[in-house]
């Protein structure tokens, strides 16, 4: 019980989002090489020496008016990119994955998922991951509602 | 999105949440480090740079953040406090970031299979490509219907890659280890590319960490933080 209780904790804490575009398995799929994504990032990699080399916020930057400061964006949410763990954020009511709002408050959170997110492609995956919570929800407290019977039955 | 991503996720973060259990004899982390990220398509990315201490045994991490904005960032268990200038600005409720980072997993000595057998995944069919060993590995019986395979590659007993695929043998992200160096006989990657593949494109994090510190016996004001005032 204590190790489901825990799972499902970090189930709802996560809530990674994976995501179903991709290619298939290859024998060996690890034949890239990282240095295209470095090109990719080129504009941060300069920016990243430039703020190593005169310890300059990105505030300053844009207040000098360095170009390279457009490449940034805008925001401070950090979070997810600290943690570094699970697949980066998209498109959330206020922040929190939709899982939780159908968990926490069920059909009116999953509800809410589907009216207030624009994007076609988040407001698919929030929202199923919204209907997902609200059964996992169910299905707990009718569970625990169960068990609770029944060990008071027998006592 | 099918109940199968979040079982595939839920065994990834598995990965860093269930590492060792006690005391270990790597404990303590310090290093600098960036964190570059963008999304293909877009002109715009993110940049973070700082250097961070983790305590495995205190379950603190403190991100000393210097871009974008000075900033630091405490983290205790599932509580988060972020101080400006040494004012606390907020206080918010957190996963456990210090046990979900690759922190924990390095000074788990995790890192070699991706934590996956402790997370009941089996080894499967391996094969040799040139210098890399590629090894397949396979979710646990109960799970199958939820979670794909992982192909791990390493060389000289490294991990240099990982791939997740879900069950339809989509692949769902790529992980890239490269330039290790030996810490107190740790083998710590001073690279990590990280793939997600989306349905709108691919989005890209690199982490670098540099000056990397292992048990470090002094700065104990920062593994050991005291809690803010207010917080």
């Amino acid at each position: 019980m204590k190790k489901l209780f825990r799972s499902l904790i970090l189930l709802f804490l996560i809530t990674p989002t994976l995501l179903s575009a991709g290619t298939r398995a290859s024998n060996n799929p690890f034949t890239d090489n990282p240095i295209c994504w470095e090109q990719e990032c080129t504009e941060l990699s300069q920016l990243e020496a430039l703020t190593e080399s005169t310890g300059l916020s990105l505030s300053q930057l844009q207040a000098a008016g360095n170009p390279l400061a457009e490449s940034v964006l805008a925001g401070d949410n950090l979070f997810n990119s600290l943690i570094g763990a699970t697949a980066p954020e998209e498109e959330r009511l206020m922040g929190i994955p939709g899982f939780l709002w159908g968990f926490c408050c069920s059909f009116v959170g999953a509800f809410l998922v589907y009216l207030s997110i624009d994007d076609p492609v988040a407001k698919k995956r929030e929202g199923s991951q919204s209907i997902i919570g609200c059964a996992a929800g169910t299905i707990l407290w009718v569970g625990l509602y169960i068990w609770l019977v029944v060990s008071l039955s027998f006592q | 999105m099918s109940f199968s991503k979040y079982f595939f996720g839920w065994i990834l973060v598995c990965c860093w949440v269930f590492p060792a259990q006690g005391q270990s004899d790597f404990y303590r982390f310090k290093s600098d480090f960036s964190i570059k990220e963008k999304e293909s398509g877009k002109d715009q990315g993110r940049l973070i740079t700082g250097n961070i201490y983790y305590d495995k045994n205190l379950h603190k991490t403190v991100y000393n953040i210097r871009f974008p904005e000075p900033e630091q960032w405490l983290v205790r268990d599932t509580f988060m406090y972020r101080k400006k200038a040494d004012t606390l600005v907020s206080k918010q409720v957190v996963p456990p970031v210090g046990e979900f980072s690759i922190f924990n997993m390095i000074l788990s000595q995790q890192l070699t299979d991706f934590g996956l057998a402790k997370v009941g995944y089996t080894p499967g069919d391996v094969q040799q490509d040139g210098n890399q060993v590629i090894a397949q590995w396979l979710p646990p019986e109960q799970f199958k219907a939820y979670l794909g395979p992982v192909s791990l590659a390493s060389e000289q007993k490294r991990l240099t890659a990982a791939a997740f695929y879900d069950t339809e043998q989509k692949l769902v992200s790529k992980f890239y280890f490269q330039d290790y160096t030996m810490e107190n006989g740790l083998a710590i990657p001073g690279k990590i590319y990280q793939i997600y593949y989306r349905e709108s494109g691919e989005f890209i994090r690199i982490m670098a960490l540099k000056n990397i510190i292992i048990n470090q016996t002094d700065e104990d004001q920062y593994y050991d933080f005291e809690l803010p005032a207010g917080g």
